[in-house]
This record gives structure tokens, C-alpha cells and sequence, in this order.
């Protein structure tokens, strides 16, 4: 067993999705981009200012309702923020009944849900 | 805010693979209380995992949560990860009655890996369990474990999952230092992964299809451009764990080493820590992978069960990571040449 980049990627034969910039704004909405979505944000903000990133998730909830990011972030603050951090809405994973319930890494069971058993 | 409740560290089953160690720690009402009072200042909802050990050992513990959160006005979802062990009819329906999703742990035919502390067999109790908690709730998920004793099993014990009901078999490899990955194992474990795939593209089209996370979140990751649009880390706090004491850690494998601690129930956050971990980089080793965009490399936890450090692939991680792209671009392929349109439907929604 050894560590090997790969340098360089095969032909992959069935496509990549191409998707309007709303689309792709929702889609980047699963819990991975959200701290680096907000960090992004408020390092572009004046320090305090509020953040609300707002959009559908598209695949993790039954009705495609939407979900509401917003807060000020302490960490991600030149200025050590002021710990109020608000993440609102309903995303898959934290919905016991959703198909897309989260998984986590791999090291608790990784990926997400799954598409194909919904 | 989401927070993984390690209940307790006590455990009725003994699996060989089993990380933990067991030393009578039991979380307090009064902590559970104080993360609420933590989550209810900065969300307007609160989503709690009950994990152990075995969290169904701490019962009445999860009981008197539930009810405090009705006293709230407050939002609260609740899931939980069991061994099955305690679960009955009465529990079962408790549970599900309050909306506790279920993850079962349960291994198939490798579940011999996984002894009762008399050393007995538990297949047959977990896969009673099973069939109750999918009456209660049919979506629920087997979670299952791959260790390298049993691989040659991988296989079979999918197809046993599938007949037992289950819908969709969430696996995951062993990792740590119980885990004894070889060439030979991993070559094995590649063949047990073709088997499923192949199984998976049979059935794919048909009203039996499966879902299989571990390939199908690879296929995921080329059609969305990368894994920050497919899945996540909890390293990233959306779901931190916390302590029978209520020290919080960013994820699971965190959890009681104290260099991670990232706040206390009482507390709150540190923010100085909490920075340090959430802007964690990707393993040097993976500098100019063409998979670095579609691989886990940067899961802390399983780099540091690993390696012990959160920034540091094992050789093992990368094979498997590797093998799992692999795989699941041949499947994607046969799947969108075979059934277009099915495929689209199902993976680019
Ligand atoms: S495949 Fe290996 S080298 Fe490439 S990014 Fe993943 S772990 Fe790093």
C-alpha cells in the first residue's frame, strides 16, 4: 500500500452537471461549505457585519425548502467576532426522517445519503 | 447546531475493531441542559445525535432529554447510532414516536467480529433489532463496518442486509489500530466493492435498486466538481461531539484527547481553537493529485485514527480512496450508458 497522487485523470464518460449559478449556489449549500461560505463572506464584511446566505437545498430535503445561514462568526474574524453564530433552516442531515441523513466522514460512516435508495 | 452526545462510554457488545475504551462515564442531565442553553443562544434549533458506547444503555438518560426538549420552544431533531442490542418493541415505538432516527450498526455476516461480552454470537439479536426498526422506520440505513478478518464476508453480508430490508447499506472500512489492512486484504476488499457495484448496476433499473453511499457519493463528486459539494467533514463543526463530561471536540475520533478540545457545555466555543481546526489543510502528500478535489484526504478523524495527525493521509486511506474513484466512475459509466436517463434523474436532481 502506498500514497500515490494521481497525476493525471481519465476520460470520464458520463457528465459533469452543468447548472445555472443559482443551482450551483444551493448545491454548495451542504454543511461543508457552510463555515467556508460564511468565513468567506465576513472576511469580505466589515467585522460584525451580519451574514445571511439564503438558498434551497436541493437533494437533502423532501420539499426542496429552504435553508438560512446567518451570523457572525467568531473564528473566522480578524477581530475574534462576538460568538454569535446562528446556522438556520433545515438541511438533510440534521433531519431524522430525510434520506440525505448525514453521515459524516469516513471514519463514521462517510459520503452522503443516498441517491438511489430515495 | 448539531452536537454527536457520547452518552456514555460503556458498551454491551465486544467488537474486535472497537476503538473505545470503557470506563463507567456517563453524561449528566444538567450537561445535556447546559449545550441547550448553548445551542438555543447561537440556532434556532438543535439537532442531537445519542452515541455512546452503546447510547441505549443511558435509556432513561435519552428519555429525560426528550422530554426536557418538549418543554422548550425551541426546534430539536434527534438521531441515534445503536448496536440494536436493547432495542424492543416498546423502545422501538418511543423512539420513532418522537422522530429518533436509527442507525443500526450491524455488519451482516461479518457481524463475528462484533461478540457479545460472553463472547457469543449477536447476528441473529441485531438482525431481530433490524427487522424492528425498519416496521418502525423502513428508510433507516445498516451501518456497517469492513474490517480486514472478515472481507472476503463484504459481499454476502450486503446481499444479507438487502434481504433483511434494508434499503441502503452505508460502509465503511475499519480504520486504526485494530485494523490490519494489507496488500492482499485491500486487493480482496477491491473485490468485494466490483461484486457490489456490479450488483448495484443489476439492480439499478429495477424496483429492487439499493443505495450504496460509499460508491455513490465517488460519482457524486465528478458530477458536482468536487467533494466540498457532495459531503462534508465534521471538522467543519457542523456536527461536533461532545463528551460524557461536556468537553466538545469537532468530530467522533476527537473525542477525549484533550489537544482538540474546541469548548465546554458550560463554557461555550474557544474561538482560538476552533479556527486552528476548521482551516486544517489537505495532507501534503496529496500536493498535485488529480483526485485531491474528489478524495476525503482532508477528514481529520480518519487521519488521526490514522496517522495521529489530522493533516496526514495513510497509505491505506489513499488505496482505498483511489479504489472507491475507480470503481464508482466504471459504475457511473455503465450506469449512464445503459439507463440515461434514470441516471440523470436519480444523480443530477
Ligand atoms: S488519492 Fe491519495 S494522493 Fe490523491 S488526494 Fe487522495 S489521498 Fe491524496
Amino acid at each position: 500500500m502506498k500514497i500515490e497522487p494521481v497525476r493525471k485523470l481519465k476520460k470520464i464518460a458520463y457528465p459533469v452537471a452543468v447548472a445555472s449559478a443559482v443551482a450551483v449556489a444551493a448545491a454548495s449549500m451542504t454543511s461543508c461549505n457552510i463555515a467556508k461560505n460564511i468565513i468567506y463572506n465576513l472576511n469580505r464584511n466589515p467585522s460584525g457585519s451580519e451574514v445571511v446566505i439564503e438558498g434551497a437545498v436541493p437533494y437533502s430535503q423532501p420539499d426542496g425548502g429552504d435553508v438560512e445561514l446567518m451570523g457572525d462568526v467568531p473564528y473566522s474574524q480578524p477581530d475574534g467576532g462576538d460568538n454569535d453564530l446562528r446556522l438556520e433552516g433545515e438541511t438533510a442531515y440534521s433531519e431524522p426522517d430525510c434520506d440525505f441523513e448525514a453521515n459524516g466522514s469516513s471514519s463514521d460512516f462517510a459520503g452522503v445519503g443516498s441517491p438511489a435508495a430515495e | 447546531m448539531n452536537f454527536t452526545l457520547h452518552l456514555t462510554d460503556m458498551c454491551n457488545l465486544r467488537c474486535e475493531y472497537c476503538t473505545q475504551t470503557r470506563n463507567g462515564r456517563r453524561m449528566s442531565l444538567d450537561t445535556v441542559k447546559r449545550l441547550i442553553d448553548l445551542s438555543v443562544k447561537n440556532s434556532l434549533r438543535t439537532g442531537f445525535c445519542f452515541y455512546g458506547g452503546e447510547p441505549m444503555l443511558e435509556f432513561s438518560l435519552i428519555r429525560q432529554i426528550i422530554d426536557y426538549c418538549k418543554t422548550l420552544d425551541h426546534r430539536f431533531s434527534f438521531k441515534m447510532n445503536t448496536n440494536g442490542l436493547l432495542l424492543n418493541e416498546e423502545t422501538v415505538k418511543y423512539l420513532s414516536d418522537n422522530n429518533v432516527g436509527i442507525g443500526l450498526s450491524i455488519d451482516g455476516l461479518m457481524q463475528k467480529s462484533r461478540k457479545m461480552p460472553d463472547g457469543s454470537d449477536s447476528l441473529e439479536a441485531v438482525s431481530n433489532a433490524a427487522r424492528l426498526v425498519l416496521e418502525y422506520q423502513p428508510k433507516a440505513a445498516s451501518r456497517t463496518v469492513i474490517s480486514p478478518e472478515n472481507v472476503d464476508l463484504f459481499y454476502d453480508s450486503v446481499l444479507y442486509l438487502l434481504d433483511l430490508g434494508f434499503k441502503t447499506v452505508i460502509t465503511t472500512p475499519a480504520y486504526g489500530k485494530f485494523a490490519a489492512w494489507d496488500d492482499e486484504k485491500l486487493r480482496r476488499l477491491r473485490i468485494g466493492y466490483e461484486k457490489v457495484s456490479s450488483m448495484y448496476a443489476d439492480r439499478f433499473g429495477t424496483d429492487v435498486r439499493f443505495g450504496f453511499p460509499e460508491l455513490e457519493s465517488k460519482i457524486l463528486t465528478h458530477i458536482r466538481g468536487g467533494i466540498s459539494n457532495v459531503t462534508r467533514c465534521h471538522s467543519d463543526l457542523s456536527q461536533c461531539s461532545v463528551n460524557p463530561e461536556g468537553n466538545i471536540y469537532p468530530c467522533i475520533q476527537f473525542v477525549d484527547r484533550d489537544e482538540y478540545i474546541i469548548g465546554t457545555a458550560e463554557k461555550g466555543f474557544f474561538a482560538d481553537r476552533v479556527s486552528s481546526l476548521i482551516l486544517h489543510k489537505s495532507p501534503k502528500e496529496c500536493e498535485g493529485c488529480a483526485l485531491s478535489d474528489r478524495c476525503l484526504n482532508f477528514c481529520g478523524c480518519t487521519n488521526l485514527i490514522e496517522t495521529g495527525q489530522i493533516d496526514r493521509i495513510s497509505p491505506f486511506h489513499c488505496e482505498h480512496e483511489r479504489m472507491l474513484i475507480d470503481i464508482a466512475d466504471r459504475l457511473g459509466e455503465s450506469l449512464y450508458s445503459k439507463y440515461p436517463e434514470k441516471f440523470i434523474q436519480v444523480f443530477y436532481k
